[in-house]
């Protein structure tokens, strides 16, 4: 058992728990699990909320020991810990190359400075006041990708972990990006983590004067570059080592056939390389985080109003600290009950992309169900209590629903109907009716009720629509209005 | 290698002490008051504390140009300095509610505006700050009602939505308890001076003092019209000028509070000055044509203890050109 295996056995161990987490992360089976766990210790999100809402949430302030054991010693993380990393290096092991290719996959490209200009350019949007960075934090992206599409693939053979149908309409989208991570590793091993892992950079940069990392011993080296052939991060073991781009998988301390590498204390002190970037392509890298943020913004639901289809969870902050903090992973999504929650394509805007919306032609909002917020590793969505939503003064709305009197059955076509006021879930239903006698066309008394929203008492749940049997657009349809982050519209 | 050794021990210590100071700012950030939970609340000061009382609590002036009719105005009161002291910040709102010239009458008219803040700096206050948060573009309303240029003339400065701090007023109402709004403008404000000019309105019956005070609040104010003549009394009760001076020289009476038609404004020639809004607003009333009494928002504003619908009680001194 060398290195390589110990180091496969922690990456197969934090693979595992990331998935465990997140199959477990299923109503019924989740009460005992911290299923955000990993989001804890990603330094990337923390710093993000820090320059975004200017505020390190709850559990986050872990993330610093990821912080201080890089400043020590480097990019373990992303070697043995990183899941995303973990499965970057089994599809990569997919691909088998002679030594000369494998040397050449392995060598450092200029392309690898890509992920510290995808940083810079993210942690200015982040400080302008949104959290683009959770398209590309590597946690944000696997969670997404798997929970779209682990579901409905188990379900074909019979097996359900989410407890709703298995309806991901953006789903096809986040799937993409990941399967795209994946793949590439066939092409060059771990391109994500070398060219673009914003995490990565981060972690790279934390690196560059780590007291301990991988150590050669030049005067027993001779020059073989057998190291190179194997080494995950691209990182020259066999000429200036660049720590900011050693990933400390330790390939290259066992494979190493004089022995002259192996990780330790940085005596003899050695010059230090720099991640390759130059100052004024970083600076490039910051004005395109300045463009890119109010042009998004400017292509985007408006966060001062109330949106037909930006309609938030329940306990959301106001959309403008919303964007702030949601790092767009896609828990919530994840663990919603009735798959209400889905990951926004075009719902929320440019801006928006894969922040959570209610999608009511999807699942409605259970009432007794707060699971949303309490996964939520940021606080974009607060954790609730069920009484929150049944509060008899100022219950948390979502929205309100509105009659559209031209489908609504009873009201358009004189057919009985109102299954939404038999299952509007608040107490006194949102929902009543006017009760009627109308003459039909062949002349046939017919009993109406004819349904009414309360706006007072509706809260949004968006059961009524849900469940209206006019399916393709409904006949009570739920828009953001009056939702309780939002402004008032009703005195 | 001892060499190495210490520049390795100098690196530990480096790491270590970047590695704290990283620790210690996380600590200082968990779960701080996140930046988009600070937002700016702002209560009302008292816009009449350390004033003498005015001589008379009404006057109306009848004829005569603008500028020399608000003089005599405030003359009858005790003069500017019985509002305005010297170094005071004073807020004028004006009702520049909508993109269209003076004789429209759908805005105060420029030269109310002018004199008004010509007597504000005259008594030596600091600033005069010129408000409005209009329905219509603001840059264009303050433009096309003339008013942009008369506060430039005067030296007082206009103050569109986009230069005030926006936030929280609490206004302590019954249907609006606090509202959005303007609410920098009122952080450093000494002295409030209503200057409204004389208009109908589709829903209130009149737009005068009270409905004009509607300028300082701004997103979601759309929502007051499903409880319009409340609001307008929570307005009245929250908002409680230093004075206000009413531009009756024309009134819109009918088609309000738009208008869009020069036959829908009359010349009325008078204006009025004084404290109690129910009593300039029901003087304005009279001036279109209708009762104060009869319309709701007064009455609602009379049961808050604003003031009084017969302004007649109050005596007022009665000037005129002729």
């Amino acid at each position: 058992m060398n290195s390589r295996h110990i180091r496969i056995v922690y990456q197969s161990f934090f693979l595992g728990l990331f998935l465990l987490l997140l199959i477990m992360s299923r109503t019924g089976w989740i009460s005992a699990y911290p299923v955000d766990l990993f989001f804890w210790f990603d330094p990337l999100i923390a710093l993000g909320t820090i320059l975004a809402d200017w505020t390190l949430h709850s559990w986050m302030i872990l993330s610093i020991a990821v912080v201080v054991m890089t400043l020590f010693v480097g990019r373990f993380f992303c070697g043995w810990i990183c899941p995303l990393g973990a499965l970057n290096d089994a599809v990569g092991y997919t691909k088998k190359r002679p030594p000369r290719e494998d040397r050449e996959v392995n060598n450092p490209r200029p392309l690898f400075r890509l992920k510290y200009y995808i940083l810079a350019a993210l942690l200015v949007t982040a400080a302008l006041g949104t959290l683009h960075l959770g398209w590309l934090d590597p946690f944000s992206l696997l969670t997404r990708g798997i929970s779209q599409s682990l579901g409905p693939v188990v379900s074909l053979f019979g097996i359900d972990i989410h407890g709703h149908d298995v309806r991901f309409p953006g789903g096809w989208f986040a799937v993409l990006l990941l399967a795209g991570v994946l793949i590439a590793n066939r092409w060059i091993p771990r391109l994500w983590c070398r060219a673009f892992c914003p995490l990565g950079a981060l972690l790279g940069i934390l690196s560059r004067w780590a007291p301990f990392g991988i150590i050669r011993d030049d005067e027993g080296c001779t020059r073989c570059r057998v190291c190179r052939t194997s080494c995950n991060g691209a990182a020259e073991p066999d000429g200036d080592l660049r720590r900011s781009e050693c990933i400390l998988c330790l390939n290259c301390t066992h494979g190493c056939p004089q022995d002259v590498l192996r990780f330790g204390s940085a005596i003899p002190m050695t010059e230090r390389r720099a991640p390759d970037v130059a100052g004024r392509r970083m600076a490039l890298a910051a004005v395109s985080g300045v463009v890119l943020w109010p042009v998004l913004r400017a292509s985007s639901t408006d966060p001062g109003k109330a949106s037909l289809t930006r309609i938030r969870p329940p306990g959301a902050l106001p959309e403008e600290g919303f964007l702030a903090r949601c790092v767009r992973c896609g828990m919530c999504v994840r663990t919603c009950p009735t798959g209400v929650l889905q990951l926004a394509t075009d719902e929320a805007g440019a801006e928006g992309l894969w922040t959570p919306v209610m999608r009511f032609d999807c699942g409605y909002c259970e009432l007794s169900c707060v699971l949303c917020g309490n996964v939520c590793p940021t606080g974009a969505i607060q954790p609730l209590v069920p009484s929150d939503k049944t509060d008899p003064d100022q219950p948390v709305r979502i929205g309100t629903a509105f009659y559209d009197r031209g489908r609504c059955l009873p009201w358009a076509m004189d057919k009985p109907c109102v299954v939404c006021e038999e299952v509007c879930p608040v107490s006194p239903k949102a929902i009543w009716t006017e009760d009627i006698t109308v003459i039909n066309r062949n002349g046939e008394e017919v009993e109406l009720h004819r349904p009414h929203i309360d706006p007072d008492r509706c809260i949004g749940c968006g059961t009524c629509q849900n469940e209206c049997p006019v399916e393709d657009l409904p006949a009570v349809r739920v828009s953001a209005v009056g939702e309780s982050r939002g402004k008032q519209f009703l005195l | 290698m001892k060499e190495d050794r210490r520049k390795f021990l100098q690196l530990l210590a480096r790491t270590a002490a970047v590695g704290a100071v990283t620790a210690a700012g996380a600590l200082l950030l968990h779960n701080r008051t996140p930046r988009h939970d600070r937002v700016l609340n702002v209560s009302l000061p008292d816009f009449r504390e350390g004033l003498r009382e005015p001589e008379n609590s009404m006057s109306i002036v009848e004829g005569g140009d603008t500028y020399w009719a608000v003089d005599k105005a405030i003359e009858a009161l005790g003069g500017m300095d019985r509002f305005v002291n010297p170094g005071d910040i004073v807020v004028v709102k004006p009702n520049v509610g909508f993109d269209r010239p003076p004789s429209f009458g759908a805005t105060t008219s420029p030269d109310m505006v002018e004199s008004v803040v010509r007597l504000c700096l005259k008594a030596r206050a600091r600033h005069v700050y010129v408000v409005d948060n209009p329905i219509n573009n603001p840059s264009r309303c303050f433009t096309v009602s003339g008013i942009g240029a008369a506060v430039e003339n005067a030296g007082g400065t206009v103050m569109t939505p986009d230069r005030i701090n926006h936030g929280v007023i609490e206004l302590g109402g019954t249907v609006i308890p606090s509202w959005t709004g303007l609410a920098g403008i009122f952080r450093n404000a000494d002295r409030l001076i209503g200057i409204p000019t004389v208009k109908d309105h589709n829903l209130a019956g009149i737009s005068v003092t009270m409905k004009n005070w509607y300028g300082f609040l701004g997103e979601g104010r759309n929502a007051f019209h499903q409880r319009l003549h409340e609001v307008i009394a929570d307005l009245a009760a929250a908002f409680t000028p230093t004075l206000v001076i009413v531009d009756g020289t024309r009134s819109l009476i009918r088609n309000g509070p738009t208008g869009g038609s020069i036959s829908d404004v009359i010349e009325t020639g008078q204006i009025a000055a004084g404290l109690d809004q129910v009593a300039l607003d029901s003087w304005a009333a009279e001036l279109m044509g209708r009762w104060g009494a009869d319309i709701p928002s007064l009455k609602l504003a009379v049961d808050k203890g604003v003031g009084r619908v017969d302004w007649r009680s109050l005596e007022p001194v009665r000037v005129s050109s002729a």
